[in-house]
């Protein structure tokens, strides 16, 4: 460590504070905050008593007003609380457990069918909401307590509704896609589009395995005892009930990927349709609004709060020359770009044990982007696609980001799954349950990673003449 | 990380609860504006698809209403605990440490950070004001110096808001109030009051099914 | 005994890949570092890694960074629309012309004493110029005035005053916004910069109809603002005449290279399904009209637009003599005179 520069040490100070202040936990976008202006204040001091050059003092740091102010006036991230508000509206709205109920009838005869209503309803829900706490609480609380009823194999029931229920955060519409989008410089509709494969990917690999694991141990995967023939009202039934999100669906994204709207129009006509259809369900009244309404406030001001910590962290980092720092690092260790790209992967992945992935979107994609899209990589992004390594790139951590929700032993879907569970269930038993499905995320991720195709070729398609 | 719950004061502290109630009151009405923003848009998503004309004015208007509710909405979160924490560690340690973690937290890195940026952008709201700074685009919204306005309004309810959880820290440390009953780990908290969910009544009877499980979380 | 060395921090409202554009600041940092013997040394900042452009101005009024890279067509919501007429003027001095009114003219001394007046404490530096840009993209033939009406386009500068004129609602978007609101509706059509500049922003890809020539941009100019404090107190005398070299070869720089670098890219726009278009008279009647009431309702509201738009009029009056007898016609183009 001799070789470095003393601002470097700035840098490294800075990282290391960070980390460990994370852990008293104090909020987070505020340890980000308030390290940044810790060590604006550090950086004064050594400029004036050591060696370091950052030019940074208190009168500077008035430039954080301006990046505040930018992050105010951001039209790309006004879609943000549109798609909150929609997710949280489609939840009053009943849709799930209307389709939970139809779809059970219908996957009544196979062994698993009742898995596999759950992970098409979470793939449903997905497109749907895309907040991960709330596809889980809702698969949750819908289907577990007839899994349990129906002696279905604890771990695989548990484990079929965590990843399940995170799949919302991949398939678009996706507020981590939104923001992905935003610090990286690509086309949120690219990010979408570019989605939707390996999301549908990870949708059939669970349910292969719900199936096949179904034929192998039936025993776990027992049918109903009052099951009975499909009739055609079941089959009407189902259709009726997934029609209306269906079209709810179709008219956010088409109308995004067809070009028709914005990503801002569409989440707003969204988040309208939501209400219609809430109300529709007679469902909607002035309570509901108001409930959804403040909520949808509380949950876009903690992401929005974690924007403020980063822009300030990331300014303070910047000054310290953290840019350079990093892309030296990375690039000075001749792993070859894939290589690369596997190092950052793994260290998203086990940043994801402890970080939420707005704070992994926010600090790392940034620091990453110009790296990465230095590399050179030959990603096809036929012609159409802009920055295809970058989609690309920003698909796998995507993935890597769900993967990490999962994880033991602090994954966020886990607790969530545990805050609906009966008492009798721990969480040794949820981390047993989600196992299989970690490695099927990983057989995902690998998927992706040596068929970039899977993610560029869809909005090449979309988008091209 | 967790959201956690608030950590209702419950009528214990009188100037703490003033001060959220202040917090709360203006972050709730400021929350109706996403209300506003879906209607916008979809009067301006009519009136450019209908009348195929746009409004640069109402495209202008949608980043305002947006930044106007999650500002405010940042200071709601403070009052009401539910920013993100990581709380592997934290829901470990005694009562005692997680006041003093909570204490030295609001002094060394929330309250350096909220002062010198609402100190910074009081004169920055000025020289907007003073050449009546209006959008870049010709036509769009004058007199932007009363959205920058909204930026230290914000901080300074976020201000007051962490004033309140430091007075309210500092009494409990000192066990001059009522500690809130014990909490779940602060995101399962959250969750169950976001969505309703009661996990034991929901099994308490075992063939409830899922419908009747519904209508009991609407109730709540 | 050295003199102090300076670090100017220079964040930039194009990216330094935009060659011809961007890359101009990225020329400056590089060889006036190498020309000072480091005794000045820039830091470029990519667009909004340092501060959002449009925070740049006040920012480096108040000594928050000591220089910026913009030009006060970007800064009319501050400065007022008389900012324009130091960037671009629709129908006016094309670049040779500028600079002489900018350097030899009352130019320079109006564009300084616009910032004084208006209270921000910068030093402006003119460091950088290009020639005519492209006048749009769209996505379909424009050949009378209302095929504009009703349209959204991202359009720059006081020319966008005239398209308001004809019908069209314009909102200034900055480089890297401007494809992803093409691809997604929010505008139909834009105009950025140079066909080379244009064609890295993949225009193209969705906007088939190119038009030219670029009345509204005949010549663009760009400046170094410097805190004022720093650039009197913080400067040696050997430092700022350097910057102002600097900023002068600058400028000679960025016209040499986007004058090499614009004819392949129109040849392969052809290539590319692209049609280049020169406006009809009728078009750029209209758009002359236009203009005419745009200097006058501007005029009327601000007498500080008037009396800086006079002064480049008169200039340009004087002018005239010598850019009627002294040049050739260009090559496919029509001699006005006569
Ligand atoms: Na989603
Ligand atoms: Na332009």
């Amino acid at each position: 460590m001799m070789g470095l520069e003393p601002e470097s040490w700035l840098v490294i100070g800075m990282f290391s504070t960070f980390i460990l202040l994370l852990f008293t936990g104090f909020p987070v976008a505020w340890v980000l905050a308030g390290t940044g202006i810790l060590f604006a204040g550090v950086a004064y001091l050594t400029d004036n008593y050591w060696e370091t050059a950052t030019g940074i003092d208190y009168n500077s740091l008035g430039l954080l007003v301006g990046r505040i102010y930018d992050i105010m006036n951001n039209w790309v991230l006004v879609a943000l609380p549109m798609f909150i508000f929609m997710g949280l509206m489609l939840d009053k709205s009943g849709v799930a457990e209307r389709m939970m109920h139809s779809m059970q009838k219908l996957f009544g005869n196979v062994k698993g069918g009742l898995a596999i209503t759950v992970t098409l309803i979470g793939i449903i829900l997905a497109a749907s909401t895309g907040i991960i706490g709330a596809s889980v609480v809702l698969l949750g609380v819908m289907s577990l307590p007839v899994m349990m009823k129906q002696r279905y194999n604890k771990s695989l029931a548990l484990g079929t509704v965590a990843a399940s229920g995170c799949l919302g955060i991949l398939i678009p519409p996706s507020i981590m896609l939104v923001i992905m989008g935003d610090q990286l410089g690509v086309s949120v509709g690219d990010l979408f589009m570019g989605a939707v494969f390996p999301g549908l990917i990870l949708g059939v690999l669970y349910m292969a395995y719900i199936l096949i694991y179904g034929l192998l141990r039936p025993e776990d995967a027992p049918l109903a005892n009052d099951h009975r023939g499909v009739t055609w009202a079941d089959i009407g039934r189902v259709f009726l009930d997934i029609i209306p999100p269906a079209i709810l669906i179709f008219a956010v994204l088409g109308s995004i990927f067809m070009g028709i709207a914005t990503v801002t129009e569409a989440s707003g006509v969204g988040a309208f349709g939501a209400a219609v259809l809430a109300a529709a369900y007679k469902r909607f009244d002035f309570a509901v609004l108001k409930e959804v309404t403040i909520n949808t406030m509380n949950t876009s001001a903690y992401i929005f709060a974690i924007f403020v910590g980063a822009t300030v962290f990331a300014l303070v980092l910047r000054e310290c020359g953290g840019d350079e720092l990093i892309e030296s690092v990375l690039t000075g260790m001749g792993l070859g770009p894939y290589g690369l790209i596997i190092f950052v992967l793994s260290v998203v992945f086990l940043l994801g044990f402890f970080l939420d992935w707005i704070e992994i979107s926010l600090i790392i994609l940034p620091l990453l982007g110009p790296v990465i899209k230095g590399l050179g990589l030959d990603i096809d992004g036929y012609g159409v696609v802009d920055n295809p390594e970058l989609v690309w790139f920003a698909l796998l951590v995507a993935v890597t980001l769900q993967t990490s929700f999962l994880t033991p032993p602090v994954g966020f879907a886990l607790f969530y799954l545990k805050g609906v569970c009966p008492p009798e269930v721990k969480l040794v038993d949820i981390y047993k349950g989600v196992v299989p499905f970690i490695l099927l995320q990983l057989v995902g991720l690998a998927l992706v990673f040596i068929f970039p195709a899977l993610v560029t070729w869809l909005p090449a398609v979309a988008y091209g003449n | 990380m967790s959201h956690s719950a608030s950590k209702k004061s419950g009528g214990r502290i009188p100037v703490v609860d003033m001060l959220n109630g202040v917090v709360k009151r203006i972050a709730e009405l400021a929350a109706w504006l996403n209300v506003v923003l879906i209607g916008v848009i979809i009067i301006s998503v009519i009136w450019r698809y209908g009348f195929n004309n746009a409004l640069v004015e109402l495209e202008e208007l949608t980043w305002h209403l947006y930044a106007v509710a999650f500002m405010f909405g940042i200071a709601y979160c403070i009052s009401n605990d539910s920013h993100i924490r990581v709380d592997l560690v934290h829901m470990n340690v005694s009562r005692r440490t997680q006041h003093i973690i909570e204490i030295l937290g609001i002094v060394i890195l929330l309250l350096p950070f909220l002062i010198s940026i609402l100190d910074h952008s009081l004169s920055w709201v000025a020289d907007s004001y003073r050449v009546d700074e209006h959008s870049s685009s010709p036509t769009g919204l004058p007199h932007r110096w009363i959205i920058k306005g909204f930026l230290p309004a914000a901080f300074f309810l976020m201000l007051l808001a962490a004033l309140a959880r430091l007075i309210q820290e500092v009494l409990l440390l000192l066990h001059l109030g009522t500690e809130p009953e014990e909490l779940d780990p602060g995101r399962v908290t959250m969750i169950k009051k976001l969505f309703h969910v009661h996990p034991e009544a929901l099994y308490r009877d075992a063939d409830v099914p899922a419908e009747s499980t519904r209508k009991d979380r609407q109730g709540d | 005994q050295a003199e102090k060395k300076v670090l100017l921090k220079l964040p930039v409202w194009f990216g330094t890949h935009l060659t011809g554009l961007g890359s101009t600041p990225a020329w400056l940092a590089e060889n006036i570092e190498a020309a000072s013997g480091g005794n000045i040394k820039i830091k470029v900042y990519e667009p909004g890694k340092l501060i959002p452009p449009k925070e740049m101005l006040d920012a480096v009024s108040k000594g928050q960074i000591n220089a910026g890279y913009t030009t006060p067509g970007y800064n009319t919501g501050l400065v007022g629309n008389k900012g324009g007429i130091f960037s671009a003027v629709p129908f006016g001095p094309d670049a040779p012309e500028f600079l002489a009114w900018i350097y030899y003219g009352e130019g320079r001394k109006l564009w300084q004493e616009m910032y004084d007046k208006a209270g921000y404490n910068v030093h402006s530096i003119p460091c950088g110029i290009i020639a005519p840009e492209t006048s749009g993209w769209f996505s379909r033939p424009i050949d009378k005035p209302e095929d504009l009406k009703g349209l959204r386009m991202r359009f720059f500068g006081l020319g966008a005053l005239v398209m308001e004129k004809m019908g069209v609602s314009t909102s200034l978007l900055s480089s890297k916004e401007i494809f992803p609101a093409l691809e997604k509706g929010a505008i139909d059509a834009t105009e950025f910069s140079m066909p080379a500049i244009d064609k890295l922003l993949g225009f193209h890809k969705i906007l088939k109809y190119n038009y030219f020539p670029g009345w509204h941009q005949p010549a663009t100019t760009f400046e170094v603002i410097v805190n004022k404090d720093f650039w009197n107190k913080n400067m040696s005398d050997s430092q700022r005449a350097m910057l102002e070299v600097g900023c002068k070869a600058a400028m000679l720089d960025g016209l040499a290279l986007g004058e090499a670098i614009q004819f392949p890219e129109l040849k392969e726009n052809a290539k590319r399904g692209v049609e280049n278009r020169y406006w009809s008279d009728e078009m750029l009647d209209a758009y002359r009209a236009g203009w005419a009431e745009v200097v006058a309702e501007e005029g009327a509201k601000d007498p500080e637009f008037k009396r800086i738009y006079d002064n480049l009029s008169a200039f340009r009056a004087d002018y005239e003599v010598w850019s009627r007898l002294g040049f050739m016609p260009r090559p496919g183009t029509k001699r006005i005179a006569e």
